[in-house]
């Protein structure tokens, strides 16, 4: 394998990855089912953006948002079912499982630590401590363009939160169970360490106000972006939407088993930040995991980050004996 | 560009030291008892003049996933698995054994089959049911700690006022300002901001709800029913797995 240059690096070396829209497969097949897939995320995309600007007061609240999320989901779960973009990626009943677990830690027990000690609690602390109330620069702004820059301020943030994790390594021991997903499903970005999930749900949004309502647009454009990057279905995607927003052909290079492609396309929903950092590949990816795509069992994940740091730390102290046990 | 990379020495498990041992008849009590919520078991009829030989035959390429062992013993396949693929069709069992009896009339496949998974399925609602507890202890404890705040607050307002303390009465918040939309929003048509007050009447009627742990009971409920599809729906497609190999479909 000699792999594609691109910039200054060579990707596809060490495993299969596709460089190029060009050569990225289209969906084939009739009329309806071309146009179907040609114009599915823009018509959510400004759909869902139609609605929350202009729901009456009484529609326009959390619970109608959380309803349309899960429903937009059963949607594309179904889509993955009959219109699955690998093969190879199909769902089976313990991927289902196993990804629902994450989705159902993150949802409970994860969401009372956060509450504790997570980016909001934190933020309280360092305002309380300054006698900061939250700064209103923003409130007064256009609603779309406030929406924008709760998304953008978040994934600003976990643009440089991700590529710390590819870089340095205690940071990575956490990340690094997430790469072990072996195929993309809706929910897989829900898999990882505990840790990881916290640290990658950092930001500093909370230090601004913002109005109620550029909140839910800021939801409507999280959902109508951000969850295709794991997902399992193949759409005609814009180019402009490819330009400027993360797709799951971006995030699967991310995931391939080549270890420069990793090193790629780290922002969660705007690949221009990738674009403008010079981190960006565009292209796409079918084989995925470490370890030659060894699928790790949720013992493993849970554990993964403090039994490599034992290992790494007895390395360190006593080389030979590490020798020794490997 | 498809296929799976082959698995790395290191990731298949390890050759065990002694023969592999069927979950034979001598199972305890406990097993007994419980052994169906993470137990498969099944017999399958052999095609019309199959030995036992060729059966055993046909079934050995399934267990040849990267991340499974296996070993025939006499009239029997075991096998073990570790970190089996997702798409390896028996991925949901982590050791099994497929054996070649003689029934009444005719040789059978009998088949049992062991899953974590089915077991950590199962054991899931109640994982969740505990996280339930959790999370409305912390609410009522955090809705306890707002108001004794509240109370607090309100006390030494109340203090300040009859005590004559201008300058702490005088340090209070002033009221904030109504939420107003940008001119190109209100030109556009959206919906003006709701009022402060009308803000504070859905707060305080949200507060008024009891604590809930809602998220926590959907989940124990979807893993209950994602045991029962599960362990009627895993040992289906085994079943019609091994129908496949015996019978050359």
């Amino acid at each position: 394998m000699t792999g594609v240059r691109v910039g200054k690096r060579v990707i596809g070396a060490e495993a299969p990855v596709t460089i190029g829209w060009e050569n990225v497969p289209r969906v084939e097949g009739g009329p309806f089912k071309r146009l179907f897939f040609s114009w599915f995320q823009p018509a959510v995309l400004f759909g869902l953006l139609a609605f929350w600007y202009y729901a009456p007061n009484d529609i326009a609240k959390a619970s109608v948002a959380f309803g349309i999320g899960l429903g937009f989901r059963i949607l594309l779960f179904a889509l993955e079912w009959f219109f699955p973009r690998h093969d190879s990626w199909q769902m089976t009943w313990k991927e289902v499982a196993v990804d629902l677990f994450y989705v159902g830690l993150g949802a409970t027990i994860l969401g009372v630590v956060d509450g504790f000690i997570g980016d909001e609690a934190m933020l309280g602390v360092v305002q309380d401590a300054f006698d900061w109330d939250k700064f209103a620069w923003f409130i007064a702004l256009p609603l779309l363009l406030q929406a924008f820059l709760i998304t953008f301020i978040f994934d600003f943030g976990q643009y440089w939160m991700h590529r710390a994790m590819h870089h340095w390594h205690p940071l990575w021991l956490t990340h690094s169970v997430h790469h072990y997903i072996t195929q993309f499903n809706l929910n897989k970005g829900a898999v990882g360490n505990p840790i990881e999930l916290f640290l990658i749900g950092l930001g500093i949004g909370g230090l601004f106000d913002f109005l109620p309502r550029a909140f839910l647009l800021a939801g409507a454009l999280r959902l109508a972006i951000g969850v295709y990057m794991h997902l399992n279905v193949r759409f005609n995607t814009p180019m402009w939407w490819r330009f400027l927003f993360n797709t799951t052909e971006h995030h699967s290079v991310h995931h391939s088993q080549d270890f420069e492609a990793t090193r790629s396309n780290y922002a969660g929903m705007y690949i221009f930040i990738d674009r403008i950092f010079g981190t960006c590949v565009d292209g796409e990816a079918e084989v995925l995991g470490l370890e030659g795509g060894r699928r790790m069992s949720i013992r493993e994940q849970m554990l993964h980050p403090f039994t490599e740091t034992w290992k790494s730390l007895r390395k360190r102290l006593n080389p030979s004996v590490a020798v020794a046990a490997e | 560009m498809t296929g799976t990379a082959p698995l790395p020495p290191s990731a298949l498990p390890s050759r065990p030291q002694t023969q592999l041992h069927p979950p034979a008849d001598d199972a305890s009590i406990l097993q007994r008892a419980f052994g169906w919520i993470w137990r498969v078991g099944g017999t399958l009829d052999l095609p019309p003049g199959q030995s036992t030989g060729e059966a055993l035959d046909r079934l050995a390429p399934l267990l040849g996933t990267p991340g499974t062992h296996h070993e025939r013993t006499g009239d029997a396949l075991v096998f073990i698995k570790r970190d089996a693929a997702a798409q390896d069709r028996l991925a949901v069992f982590d050791s099994g054994v497929l054996r070649i009896v003689q029934d009444a009339d005719q040789p059978v496949l009998r088949f049992d089959l062991v899953s974590r998974s089915l077991l950590a399925c199962f054991v899931a609602p109640l994982l969740f049911l505990g996280f339930a507890q959790v999370m409305l202890y912390t609410e009522k404890r955090e809705r306890a700690e707002a108001a004794a705040e509240e109370k607090a607050e309100k006390a030494k307002e109340a203090k300040d006022a009859k005590t004559g303390n201008a300058k702490a009465v005088g340090t209070k918040k002033p009221a904030k300002k109504e939420l107003v939309l940008n001119p190109i929003d209100a030109a556009l048509g959206a919906p003006a901001p709701k009022t402060r007050k009308q803000m504070a009447a859905d707060k305080a009627e949200k507060d008024k709800e009891p604590p809930s742990a809602k998220p926590a009971y959907v989940f124990a409920g979807i893993f209950a029913a994602l045991y029962l599809i599960g362990r009627i729906l895993e040992a289906w497609l085994a079943k019609k797995l091994f129908r496949k190999a015996l019978f050359g479909e």
